[in-house]
Protein backbone atom coordinates (compact mmCIF):
# COMPACT_ATOMS: atom_id res chain seq x y z
CA UNK A 1 0.00 0.00 0.00
CA UNK A 2 1.06 3.29 -0.95
CA UNK A 3 1.75 5.46 2.66
CA UNK A 4 2.82 8.71 1.13
CA UNK A 5 -0.18 10.75 1.94
CA UNK A 6 -0.17 9.55 5.55
CA UNK A 7 3.15 10.55 5.71
CA UNK A 8 2.19 14.45 3.63
CA UNK A 9 -0.53 14.68 6.37
CA UNK A 10 2.07 14.09 9.42
CA UNK A 11 4.66 15.91 7.53
CA UNK A 12 1.89 19.08 7.04
CA UNK A 13 0.14 18.73 10.37
CA UNK A 14 3.93 19.23 12.21
CA UNK A 15 4.86 21.75 10.49
CA UNK A 16 1.96 23.61 10.35
CA UNK A 17 1.39 23.52 14.09
CA UNK A 18 4.82 24.39 15.17
CA UNK A 19 4.77 27.39 12.93
CA UNK A 20 1.38 28.37 14.13
CA UNK A 21 2.18 28.31 17.94
CA UNK A 22 5.05 30.53 17.45
CA UNK A 23 2.32 32.84 15.58
CA UNK A 24 -0.32 32.42 17.92
CA UNK A 25 0.98 32.42 21.00
CA UNK A 26 2.57 35.99 21.00
CA UNK A 27 -0.91 37.08 19.25
CA UNK A 28 -2.83 35.20 21.70
CA UNK A 29 -1.10 37.16 24.52
CA UNK A 30 -1.65 40.51 22.93
CA UNK A 31 -5.60 39.50 22.10
CA UNK A 32 -5.56 38.59 26.14
CA UNK A 33 -3.95 41.00 27.94
CA UNK A 34 -3.82 44.02 25.22
CA UNK A 35 -6.13 47.16 24.91
CA UNK A 36 -6.24 48.34 21.90
CA UNK A 37 -9.32 49.92 19.37
CA UNK A 38 -11.14 46.95 17.37
CA UNK A 39 -10.29 44.21 19.90
CA UNK A 40 -13.08 42.49 19.33
CA UNK A 41 -13.06 42.82 15.23
CA UNK A 42 -9.73 40.38 15.32
CA UNK A 43 -11.15 38.44 17.58
CA UNK A 44 -13.99 37.69 15.80
CA UNK A 45 -11.59 37.67 12.53
CA UNK A 46 -9.49 34.91 14.30
CA UNK A 47 -12.35 32.66 14.97
CA UNK A 48 -14.03 32.98 11.82
CA UNK A 49 -12.62 29.79 10.39
CA UNK A 50 -14.48 27.61 12.96
CA UNK A 51 -17.60 28.84 11.64
CA UNK A 52 -16.97 29.26 7.89
CA UNK A 53 -17.52 26.02 5.59
CA UNK A 54 -13.76 24.73 4.58
CA UNK A 55 -14.69 25.71 0.75
CA UNK A 56 -15.25 29.78 1.50
CA UNK A 57 -12.48 29.66 3.66
CA UNK A 58 -10.35 27.61 0.51
CA UNK A 59 -11.70 29.91 -1.76
CA UNK A 60 -10.82 33.26 -0.42
CA UNK A 61 -7.24 31.57 0.44
CA UNK A 62 -6.94 30.98 -3.19
CA UNK A 63 -7.55 33.97 -3.89
CA UNK A 64 -4.67 35.47 -1.58
CA UNK A 65 -2.39 33.30 -2.01
CA UNK A 66 -2.46 32.93 -5.65
CA UNK A 67 -0.06 34.63 -8.01
CA UNK A 68 -2.35 37.89 -7.77
CA UNK A 69 -2.87 37.74 -4.25
CA UNK A 70 -1.34 39.29 -1.01
CA UNK A 71 0.83 36.90 -0.01
CA UNK A 72 1.04 34.33 -3.26
CA UNK A 73 2.38 37.73 -5.09
CA UNK A 74 4.87 38.34 -2.25
CA UNK A 75 5.73 35.27 -1.75
CA UNK A 76 6.33 34.61 -6.16
CA UNK A 77 8.44 38.00 -6.07
CA UNK A 78 10.75 37.04 -3.49
CA UNK A 79 11.50 33.19 -4.23
CA UNK A 80 10.34 32.81 -8.29
CA UNK A 81 7.52 30.28 -7.07
CA UNK A 82 4.00 29.83 -7.08
CA UNK A 83 2.31 29.59 -3.99
CA UNK A 84 -0.89 27.18 -5.22
CA UNK A 85 -0.68 23.34 -5.65
CA UNK A 86 2.68 22.97 -3.50
CA UNK A 87 3.47 21.94 0.07
CA UNK A 88 4.27 25.57 1.64
CA UNK A 89 0.78 26.83 0.04
CA UNK A 90 -1.18 24.06 2.43
CA UNK A 91 0.83 24.49 5.46
CA UNK A 92 -0.04 28.60 5.12
CA UNK A 93 -3.69 27.24 4.37
CA UNK A 94 -3.61 25.05 7.66
CA UNK A 95 -2.40 27.81 9.74
CA UNK A 96 -5.27 29.96 8.71
CA UNK A 97 -7.66 26.90 9.27
CA UNK A 98 -6.65 25.93 12.25
CA UNK A 99 -5.81 29.33 14.01
CA UNK A 100 -9.18 29.38 16.51
CA UNK A 101 -7.85 25.58 17.69
CA UNK A 102 -4.61 27.29 18.87
CA UNK A 103 -5.73 30.60 20.26
CA UNK A 104 -8.78 29.25 22.21
CA UNK A 105 -6.97 26.68 24.21
CA UNK A 106 -3.79 29.40 24.72
CA UNK A 107 -6.28 31.77 25.88
CA UNK A 108 -7.92 30.15 28.32
CA UNK A 109 -4.35 28.94 29.75
CA UNK A 110 -3.15 32.39 29.80
CA UNK A 111 -6.00 34.06 31.01
CA UNK A 112 -6.01 31.40 34.18
CA UNK A 113 -2.41 33.21 35.04
CA UNK A 114 -3.12 35.67 38.24
CA UNK A 115 -2.83 39.02 36.98
CA UNK A 116 -0.64 39.76 39.86
CA UNK A 117 2.05 37.93 38.75
CA UNK A 118 2.48 39.77 35.40
CA UNK A 119 1.88 42.86 37.94
CA UNK A 120 5.20 41.79 39.83
CA UNK A 121 6.44 40.96 36.79
CA UNK A 122 6.22 44.29 35.92
CA UNK A 123 7.40 45.70 39.21
CA UNK A 124 10.48 43.56 39.01
CA UNK A 125 11.62 44.91 36.02
CA UNK A 126 9.86 42.92 32.97
CA UNK A 127 8.86 44.65 29.84
CA UNK A 128 5.17 42.93 28.30
CA UNK A 129 7.28 40.86 25.89
CA UNK A 130 9.98 39.87 28.90
CA UNK A 131 7.14 38.93 30.60
CA UNK A 132 5.37 37.00 27.95
CA UNK A 133 8.61 34.87 27.89
CA UNK A 134 9.19 34.37 31.48
CA UNK A 135 6.26 34.28 33.24
CA UNK A 136 3.48 33.67 30.61
CA UNK A 137 4.53 30.90 28.80
CA UNK A 138 6.11 28.70 31.02
CA UNK A 139 2.46 28.95 33.48
CA UNK A 140 0.85 28.37 30.10
CA UNK A 141 2.21 25.01 29.36
CA UNK A 142 -0.58 23.04 29.43
CA UNK A 143 -2.20 25.39 27.04
CA UNK A 144 0.51 24.89 24.31
CA UNK A 145 0.19 21.30 24.76
CA UNK A 146 -3.57 21.37 24.32
CA UNK A 147 -3.08 23.99 21.11
CA UNK A 148 -0.51 21.75 19.32
CA UNK A 149 -2.12 18.95 19.87
CA UNK A 150 -6.03 20.63 18.55
CA UNK A 151 -4.31 22.38 15.78
CA UNK A 152 -2.16 18.80 14.70
CA UNK A 153 -5.50 16.92 14.66
CA UNK A 154 -7.87 19.19 13.13
CA UNK A 155 -4.66 19.51 10.41
CA UNK A 156 -4.24 15.55 10.34
CA UNK A 157 -8.43 15.76 9.00
CA UNK A 158 -8.50 18.59 7.21
CA UNK A 159 -9.77 18.45 3.83
CA UNK A 160 -11.52 20.78 1.79
CA UNK A 161 -9.35 24.34 2.42
CA UNK A 162 -6.06 21.68 0.86
CA UNK A 163 -8.14 20.80 -1.78
CA UNK A 164 -9.23 23.89 -2.76
CA UNK A 165 -5.37 25.48 -2.11
CA UNK A 166 -3.69 22.39 -3.15
CA UNK A 167 -5.72 20.57 -5.36
CA UNK A 168 -4.60 16.42 -5.13
CA UNK A 169 -0.38 16.08 -6.63
CA UNK A 170 0.89 12.91 -5.10
CA UNK A 171 3.74 13.58 -3.05
CA UNK A 172 3.27 17.23 -2.54
CA UNK A 173 -0.57 18.24 -2.16
CA UNK A 174 -2.00 14.69 -1.96
CA UNK A 175 -2.72 14.08 1.99
CA UNK A 176 -4.21 11.02 3.02
CA UNK A 177 -8.16 12.65 3.99
CA UNK A 178 -7.52 13.42 0.00
CA UNK A 179 -5.99 10.04 -0.88
CA UNK A 180 -9.07 8.62 0.92
CA UNK A 181 -11.72 10.63 -0.90
CA UNK A 182 -9.92 9.63 -3.95
CA UNK A 183 -9.87 5.92 -3.09
CA UNK A 184 -13.42 6.04 -2.69
CA UNK A 185 -14.34 7.51 -5.39
CA UNK A 186 -12.63 4.66 -7.51
CA UNK A 187 -14.70 2.18 -5.22
CA UNK A 188 -10.87 1.14 -4.19
CA UNK A 189 -12.49 0.00 -0.69
CA UNK A 190 -9.20 -1.77 0.53
CA UNK A 191 -7.23 1.05 0.16
CA UNK A 192 -9.58 3.31 1.73
CA UNK A 193 -10.06 1.43 4.58
CA UNK A 194 -6.12 0.60 4.92
CA UNK A 195 -5.41 4.66 5.21
CA UNK A 196 -8.54 5.61 7.12
CA UNK A 197 -7.68 2.49 9.88
CA UNK A 198 -4.51 4.10 9.92
CA UNK A 199 -5.25 7.63 10.53
CA UNK A 200 -7.67 6.69 13.53
CA UNK A 201 -4.96 5.17 15.11
CA UNK A 202 -2.14 8.06 14.73
CA UNK A 203 -5.17 10.35 15.64
CA UNK A 204 -5.80 8.00 18.89
CA UNK A 205 -1.92 7.46 19.71
CA UNK A 206 -1.90 11.20 19.31
CA UNK A 207 -4.81 12.04 22.34
CA UNK A 208 -3.31 9.40 24.56
CA UNK A 209 -0.22 10.49 24.29
CA UNK A 210 -1.74 14.21 25.32
CA UNK A 211 -3.25 12.99 28.25
CA UNK A 212 -0.31 11.35 29.53
CA UNK A 213 1.88 14.73 29.09
CA UNK A 214 -1.37 16.19 30.57
CA UNK A 215 -1.27 14.32 33.83
CA UNK A 216 2.68 15.19 34.61
CA UNK A 217 1.98 18.94 33.47
CA UNK A 218 1.28 20.21 37.56
CA UNK A 219 1.30 24.22 36.12
CA UNK A 220 -1.64 25.74 33.82
CA UNK A 221 -4.60 25.09 32.19
CA UNK B 1 16.12 61.06 47.62
CA UNK B 2 12.61 61.48 49.08
CA UNK B 3 9.43 59.86 47.55
CA UNK B 4 7.19 62.61 46.94
CA UNK B 5 3.50 61.90 46.03
CA UNK B 6 0.43 63.82 45.27
CA UNK B 7 -2.53 62.57 43.38
CA UNK B 8 -6.21 62.69 42.94
CA UNK B 9 -8.30 59.93 41.74
CA UNK B 10 -12.03 59.96 41.37
CA UNK B 11 -13.14 56.42 42.87
CA UNK B 12 -17.10 54.85 43.13
CA UNK B 13 -17.55 56.72 45.95
CA UNK B 14 -15.50 59.48 46.82
CA UNK B 15 -11.98 61.56 45.77
CA UNK B 16 -8.78 60.09 46.24
CA UNK B 17 -6.76 63.33 47.17
CA UNK B 18 -3.48 62.60 49.16
CA UNK B 19 0.24 64.62 49.64
CA UNK B 20 2.36 62.85 51.21
CA UNK B 21 6.13 62.31 51.38
CA UNK B 22 8.53 59.52 52.84
CA UNK B 23 12.46 60.28 52.81
CA UNK B 24 14.95 57.22 52.87
CA UNK B 25 15.41 54.87 55.70
CA UNK B 26 11.75 55.96 56.89
CA UNK B 27 8.85 54.00 56.94
CA UNK B 28 5.67 55.50 56.37
CA UNK B 29 2.80 53.53 56.82
CA UNK B 30 -0.41 54.20 55.95
CA UNK B 31 -3.53 52.94 57.68
CA UNK B 32 -7.01 53.24 57.87
CA UNK B 33 -10.25 50.92 57.23
CA UNK B 34 -10.10 48.81 53.96
CA UNK B 35 -11.31 50.70 50.62
CA UNK B 36 -9.96 53.51 51.97
CA UNK B 37 -7.67 54.20 49.17
CA UNK B 38 -4.53 53.12 50.89
CA UNK B 39 -4.03 50.14 47.99
CA UNK B 40 -4.94 52.88 45.10
CA UNK B 41 -2.04 54.91 46.30
CA UNK B 42 0.52 52.65 46.06
CA UNK B 43 -0.19 50.78 43.19
CA UNK B 44 -0.19 54.46 41.47
CA UNK B 45 3.50 54.71 42.41
CA UNK B 46 4.54 51.17 41.84
CA UNK B 47 3.38 52.40 38.27
CA UNK B 48 0.16 49.79 37.97
CA UNK B 49 -2.57 52.07 37.93
CA UNK B 50 -2.64 55.83 36.96
CA UNK B 51 -4.55 58.64 38.69
CA UNK B 52 -6.30 60.65 37.01
CA UNK B 53 -4.29 63.99 38.05
CA UNK B 54 -1.10 64.44 40.13
CA UNK B 55 2.79 64.11 40.80
CA UNK B 56 5.32 60.92 41.99
CA UNK B 57 8.71 61.98 42.11
CA UNK B 58 11.95 60.43 43.56
CA UNK B 59 14.12 63.14 44.22
CA UNK B 60 14.88 64.46 40.58
CA UNK B 61 13.38 61.17 39.01
CA UNK B 62 9.96 62.31 38.03
CA UNK B 63 7.54 59.09 37.75
CA UNK B 64 4.53 60.85 36.99
CA UNK B 65 3.12 64.69 36.34
CA UNK B 66 -0.16 64.27 34.52
CA UNK B 67 0.57 68.03 33.82
CA UNK B 68 3.75 67.26 32.01
CA UNK B 69 2.27 63.70 30.38
CA UNK B 70 5.21 61.93 32.51
CA UNK B 71 4.43 58.64 33.09
CA UNK B 72 6.89 55.65 33.46
CA UNK B 73 5.59 52.21 33.20
CA UNK B 74 6.38 50.19 36.29
CA UNK B 75 9.74 47.87 34.88
CA UNK B 76 11.70 51.33 34.67
CA UNK B 77 10.71 52.72 38.43
CA UNK B 78 13.09 50.10 40.02
CA UNK B 79 11.08 49.61 42.97
CA UNK B 80 10.65 46.17 44.94
CA UNK B 81 6.27 45.69 46.17
CA UNK B 82 5.26 42.89 48.16
CA UNK B 83 1.70 42.30 47.87
CA UNK B 84 -0.40 40.41 50.55
CA UNK B 85 -0.04 37.16 48.78
CA UNK B 86 0.09 34.80 45.79
CA UNK B 87 2.86 36.87 43.87
CA UNK B 88 6.08 34.47 43.95
CA UNK B 89 6.60 32.71 40.65
CA UNK B 90 4.73 28.75 40.60
CA UNK B 91 6.72 28.08 37.88
CA UNK B 92 10.00 28.82 39.65
CA UNK B 93 11.83 27.37 42.55
CA UNK B 94 12.62 29.51 46.00
CA UNK B 95 16.04 30.50 44.49
CA UNK B 96 15.00 31.03 40.97
CA UNK B 97 12.12 33.47 42.54
CA UNK B 98 14.98 35.66 44.72
CA UNK B 99 17.20 35.44 41.14
CA UNK B 100 14.37 36.83 39.20
CA UNK B 101 15.31 40.05 38.71
CA UNK B 102 18.61 39.98 41.11
CA UNK B 103 21.24 42.78 40.25
CA UNK B 104 23.85 40.59 41.66
CA UNK B 105 23.01 37.46 41.43
CA UNK B 106 25.91 36.20 43.95
CA UNK B 107 23.63 38.08 46.61
CA UNK B 108 21.10 36.17 46.23
CA UNK B 109 22.40 33.50 48.50
CA UNK B 110 23.04 36.03 51.03
CA UNK B 111 19.43 37.29 50.72
CA UNK B 112 18.09 33.38 50.94
CA UNK B 113 20.25 32.80 54.41
CA UNK B 114 19.46 36.25 55.44
CA UNK B 115 15.76 36.02 55.32
CA UNK B 116 16.00 32.33 57.15
CA UNK B 117 14.92 30.67 53.78
CA UNK B 118 18.27 28.49 52.46
CA UNK B 119 16.85 25.48 52.88
CA UNK B 120 13.66 25.91 50.89
CA UNK B 121 15.65 26.62 48.11
CA UNK B 122 14.81 24.69 45.83
CA UNK B 123 11.54 24.18 46.84
CA UNK B 124 8.20 25.62 44.86
CA UNK B 125 6.20 28.40 46.41
CA UNK B 126 3.13 26.10 46.39
CA UNK B 127 5.36 23.37 48.96
CA UNK B 128 6.44 26.25 51.63
CA UNK B 129 4.37 27.93 54.53
CA UNK B 130 2.76 31.45 54.12
CA UNK B 131 5.11 33.30 56.07
CA UNK B 132 7.92 31.42 54.17
CA UNK B 133 6.52 32.65 51.13
CA UNK B 134 6.76 36.35 52.34
CA UNK B 135 9.71 36.18 53.46
CA UNK B 136 10.69 34.83 49.95
CA UNK B 137 8.66 37.81 48.49
CA UNK B 138 10.59 40.35 50.47
CA UNK B 139 13.86 38.67 49.34
CA UNK B 140 12.89 39.11 45.95
CA UNK B 141 12.00 42.26 46.23
CA UNK B 142 15.19 43.32 47.51
CA UNK B 143 17.66 41.35 45.16
CA UNK B 144 16.60 43.90 42.84
CA UNK B 145 18.36 46.91 44.85
CA UNK B 146 15.22 48.65 44.44
CA UNK B 147 15.25 52.75 45.09
CA UNK B 148 12.00 52.48 47.29
CA UNK B 149 10.26 49.33 49.09
CA UNK B 150 6.38 48.89 48.81
CA UNK B 151 4.76 46.67 51.29
CA UNK B 152 0.62 46.07 50.86
CA UNK B 153 -0.85 44.48 53.82
CA UNK B 154 2.67 41.96 53.55
CA UNK B 155 1.65 40.17 56.31
CA UNK B 156 -1.90 40.54 56.86
CA UNK B 157 -2.84 36.91 55.39
CA UNK B 158 -0.58 35.00 57.89
CA UNK B 159 -1.80 33.66 61.46
CA UNK B 160 -0.89 35.79 64.39
CA UNK B 161 2.23 34.12 65.32
CA UNK B 162 4.02 34.14 62.27
CA UNK B 163 2.87 37.93 61.41
CA UNK B 164 4.71 38.99 64.32
CA UNK B 165 7.68 37.35 63.84
CA UNK B 166 7.87 38.82 60.36
CA UNK B 167 7.18 42.50 61.81
CA UNK B 168 10.35 41.87 64.43
CA UNK B 169 12.33 40.76 61.42
CA UNK B 170 11.37 43.64 58.89
CA UNK B 171 11.86 46.07 62.09
CA UNK B 172 15.53 44.94 62.36
CA UNK B 173 16.04 44.53 58.20
CA UNK B 174 14.85 48.31 57.96
CA UNK B 175 17.55 49.10 60.12
CA UNK B 176 20.06 48.28 57.01
CA UNK B 177 17.73 49.73 54.37
CA UNK B 178 18.55 53.39 52.97
CA UNK B 179 15.46 53.75 50.97
CA UNK B 180 11.71 55.17 51.42
CA UNK B 181 9.50 52.73 52.29
CA UNK B 182 5.61 52.52 52.18
CA UNK B 183 3.81 50.29 54.35
CA UNK B 184 0.51 49.58 53.94
CA UNK B 185 -1.51 48.03 56.74
CA UNK B 186 -5.15 47.90 58.37
CA UNK B 187 -3.34 47.03 62.06
CA UNK B 188 -2.17 49.70 63.64
CA UNK B 189 -0.03 48.30 66.08
CA UNK B 190 2.08 46.55 63.48
CA UNK B 191 2.13 50.38 61.66
CA UNK B 192 3.39 51.55 65.79
CA UNK B 193 5.60 48.68 65.54
CA UNK B 194 7.21 49.62 62.67
CA UNK B 195 6.67 52.64 60.96
CA UNK B 196 8.52 56.33 61.45
CA UNK B 197 5.67 58.13 60.22
CA UNK B 198 1.95 56.76 60.12
CA UNK B 199 -0.46 58.49 58.19
CA UNK B 200 -4.47 57.56 58.57
CA UNK B 201 -6.42 57.70 54.69
CA UNK B 202 -10.11 57.52 55.08
CA UNK B 203 -12.31 57.87 52.03
CA UNK B 204 -9.13 59.02 50.20
CA UNK B 205 -8.18 61.89 52.92
CA UNK B 206 -5.36 61.98 55.33
CA UNK B 207 -7.42 61.38 58.28
CA UNK B 208 -6.47 62.64 61.95
CA UNK B 209 -9.97 61.67 63.10
CA UNK B 210 -9.75 58.00 61.92
CA UNK B 211 -6.42 57.87 64.05
CA UNK B 212 -7.78 59.69 67.12
CA UNK B 213 -10.90 57.55 67.38
CA UNK B 214 -8.46 54.42 67.31
CA UNK B 215 -6.03 55.71 69.42
CA UNK B 216 -8.98 56.52 72.39
CA UNK B 217 -9.76 52.55 72.50
CA UNK B 218 -6.39 51.47 71.97
CA UNK B 219 -3.94 53.82 73.70
CA UNK B 220 -6.60 56.68 75.61
CA UNK B 221 -2.92 58.50 76.91
CA UNK B 222 -1.63 58.89 73.47
CA UNK B 223 -4.73 60.20 71.60
CA UNK B 224 -4.83 63.18 74.54
CA UNK B 225 -2.00 64.37 73.34
CA UNK B 226 -3.20 65.15 70.15
CA UNK B 227 -1.77 64.03 67.07
CA UNK B 228 1.00 62.68 68.71
CA UNK B 229 0.80 58.54 69.04
CA UNK B 230 3.89 58.60 70.78
CA UNK B 231 6.81 60.07 71.76
CA UNK B 232 8.95 58.71 68.84
CA UNK B 233 5.57 58.71 65.98
CA UNK B 234 4.20 61.42 64.79
CA UNK B 235 1.18 61.64 62.43
CA UNK B 236 2.75 62.96 59.25
CA UNK B 237 1.37 66.32 56.83
CA UNK B 238 3.41 67.52 54.74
Amino acid sequence: MDFSPLILSLRLSMVSTVILLVLAAPLTYVLAYGRFRGKILVEALVGLPLVLPPTVLGFYLLLVLGPDGMIGGIWQAISGQPLLFTFIGIVIASMFHSLPYAVQPLRAAFEKIDPRLLETAAVLGCSPMAAFFRVVLPNARGGLVAAAVLAFAHTMGEFGVILMVGGSIPGKTRVASIAIYEYVEALRYHEAWQLSLALVVISYVVLLLVSYLNRGGRYGA
Amino acid sequence: MGLEIKLTQKLPNYELDVVLRCEPGRLLALVGPSGAGKTTIVRAVAGLAKPDQGFIALGPEVWYDSKASIWLPPQKRGLGYVFQEFTLFPHLTVEKNVAFAAVDKRRVGELLAMFGIGELAARRPQEISGGERQRVALAQALAREPKVLLLDEPFSALDIATRKQLQAELKELKASLNLPIIHVTHDLQEAMLLADDIVAIEAGRLSHSWLDRFLVHAHPAGAAGGRGVSSDKRTFLP
